[in-house]
């Protein structure tokens, strides 16, 4: 399968073209099949940088073409989101709990008073296996709590099948 | 004097009389002392004719008094037979012991109330020794409460660089006949393995700051400066660091923890900057701290300041500052341990530190310690 990422910036818009064309980017899968499939627009907020590029490559392996957003910082993901126009909205919004300055539940709690993102997925991508952790991000309005884990197939698996819209539990392992 | 104490019973007299552990006495039914014994004397202080006569309520303190403790003990003595009661009382040269005190109502013939005994006991070692349990009771659970605090800090930190250490190398197996991924990954291993040795490091460091080891002598801070200068030299001209400090003060310190304290706070304002560092040590009068709960009231304090023109950070993150392992900036590396040992410095010496910054505009540490 091909492998499509655009590294940083969101899809922009020409002028004079509707914003609906740009939320698609069609992708030819391999060589027989022509297929096209739409990318999964994912944003990732991680402060460290080994982390980002693991999740990019379980994305590579995730069975779906992709463009990545990796963003360090929660402030830096609320710069995005405050101005955020309809046809720039993630798919995925992945989240990293353990942050310095702005952690990751209060990111979290900003991002749902986005308006505009109050269906989009959020999915806490943490070390943390804590209980309190888990129920907190529940009520503040988190789709789904992935542990971090070594084994990057397994991660690979489960993005597959959240991007598959399977239905899945709030804890993801 | 009352019918009933005419007769003078020689054994009772001396079995009251010479007995010191226990102030044995009698009152009348307002509470008017009418005798005294060896061991009032002694745990009361009064000799019998100073006292004879007056009230008994005069052994209460004046809080007490204006409650109506002593009136409110006879009568429930008169009510229910005898009264009870524990707390502080007055010498007489007002210093306070904690008394056991019973009262017990003495009735005559018609069964009316005649007058009292009252048998105190000095349990002031006792209760001395009671707070002092209670008290290292209540440090040792907040000892513990920290503990576990920074075992569940400690262990979650030292987790990422297993998680990795373990990530790449499953990457570095499914690549191994990729040369240069293989490279690349054990590279990291080699990262995560060096962090983990800092991060543990760091924890003995913080674990090993304990104060009741230690002894508090004068301590010249500018010897302590000097030497954290000396500590530095190398840095100092590498980086082009200016020093600015008036003279500061002799305290009682733990030096080597002082020594520490500079370091830290030195080495931090050198590494969190763009430019030419230059940091600002200066000593100041400490003002209205009288209402800070910080503070104790009953002593002196030094305020020293170590101000920097560094690349600061929002002051509404300050109270993470000194959190073990909580670092404000992950562009710069480090543990985020070296303010947390700042702080357990400062608790250790009594004191208090306090941080001021903003975005760009440097940062200033303010902290106060006992003169």
């Amino acid at each position: 399968m091909d492998k499509s990422r655009s590294a940083t910036k969101l899809i922009p818009r020409l002028q004079g073209l509707h914003s609906d064309i740009f939320m698609f980017k069609f992708t030819v899968c391999n060589t027989t099949n022509t297929l096209t499939m739409k990318n999964i627009r994912c944003i990732i907020i991680d402060d460290d940088p080994d982390d980002r590029e693991l999740f990019e490559i379980a994305l590579e392996n995730s069975g779906h073409p992709f463009n990545l957003l990796p963003l360090s910082s929660g402030s830096k993901a609320l710069e995005i989101f405050t101005d955020i126009e309809a046809g720039d909205i993630p798919d995925y919004i992945f989240l990293d709990l353990n942050m310095p300055l702005l952690s990751g539940k209060e990111c979290l709690q900003e991002i749902r008073k986005v308006s505009v993102l109050h269906i989009t997925p959020v999915i806490i991508y943490s070390t943390s296996s804590y209980h309190l952790d888990i129920a907190e991000t529940k009520e503040y309005g988190a789709t789904h709590f992935l542990t971090k884990t070594p084994d990057i197939d397994r991660l690979s698996v489960i993005l597959g099948k959240l991007f598959s819209k399977t239905a899945l539990p709030y804890e993801l392992s | 004097m009352p019918q009933v104490f005419k007769s003078n019973d020689q054994r009772y007299l001396k079995m009251i009389e010479e007995v010191q552990d226990y102030a044995i006495i009698l009152l009348d039914r307002d509470g008017t002392i009418l005798n005294w014994n060896k061991g009032a004397e002694k745990i009361k202080g009064y000799p019998e004719k100073e006292i004879v006569g007056k009230n008994f309520s005069c052994f209460y303190l004046k809080e007490d008094r204006e409650t109506g403790l002593p009136q409110h003990l006879i009568n429930e003595a008169a009510l229910n037979g005898r009264a009870k009661h524990e707390g502080w009382r007055l010498r007489k040269d007002g210093s306070t012991f904690w008394g056991y005190i019973v009262i017990t109502a003495l009735h005559g013939d018609n069964d009316e109330v005649i007058g009292f005994s009252k048998v105190t006991r000095d349990l002031t070692e006792r209760k001395l020794a009671e707070d002092r349990r209670d008290r290292d009771a209540r440090n040792i659970a907040l000892q513990n409460k920290q503990l576990e605090e920074f075992a569940y800090i400690t262990s979650h930190d030292l987790q990422e660089p297993v998680r990795k250490i373990q990530t790449f190398a499953r990457l570095l197996e499914k690549n191994i006949s990729d040369e240069g991924q293989v490279q690349k990954y054990l590279e990291k291993i080699n990262l995560s393995a060096n962090r983990m040795v800092t991060l543990i490091k760091s924890v003995l460091d913080y674990s090993r700051l304990s104060q009741t080891q230690e002894q508090f002598i004068d301590t010249d801070l500018n010897t302590v400066l000097q030497a954290v200068k000396e500590d530095f030299e190398l840095l100092f001209a590498e980086k082009d660091v200016t020093i600015i400090a008036n003279d500061l003060p002799v305290i009682k310190a733990i030096p080597i923890q002082m020594h520490q304290l500079f370091f830290n706070l030195i080495g931090n304002s050198i590494k969190f900057n763009t430019h030419e560092p230059v940091i600002e040590i200066s000593t100041g009068k400490v003002q209205d701290k009288d209402n800070d709960e910080h503070f104790d009231s009953e002593i002196d304090y030094l305020l020293l300041q170590f101000t920097d023109n560094g690349i600061g950070f929002d002051q509404k993150y300050a109270g993470q500052a000194f959190q073990p392992f909580k670092r404000l900036n992950s562009d710069y590396s480090g543990t985020g341990i070296g303010l947390a040992l700042c702080k357990r410095i400062v608790d250790n010496h009594r004191g208090y530190i306090e941080v001021r910054s903003a975005v760009d505009k440097g940062t200033t540490f303010e902290i106060y310690l006992p003169m």
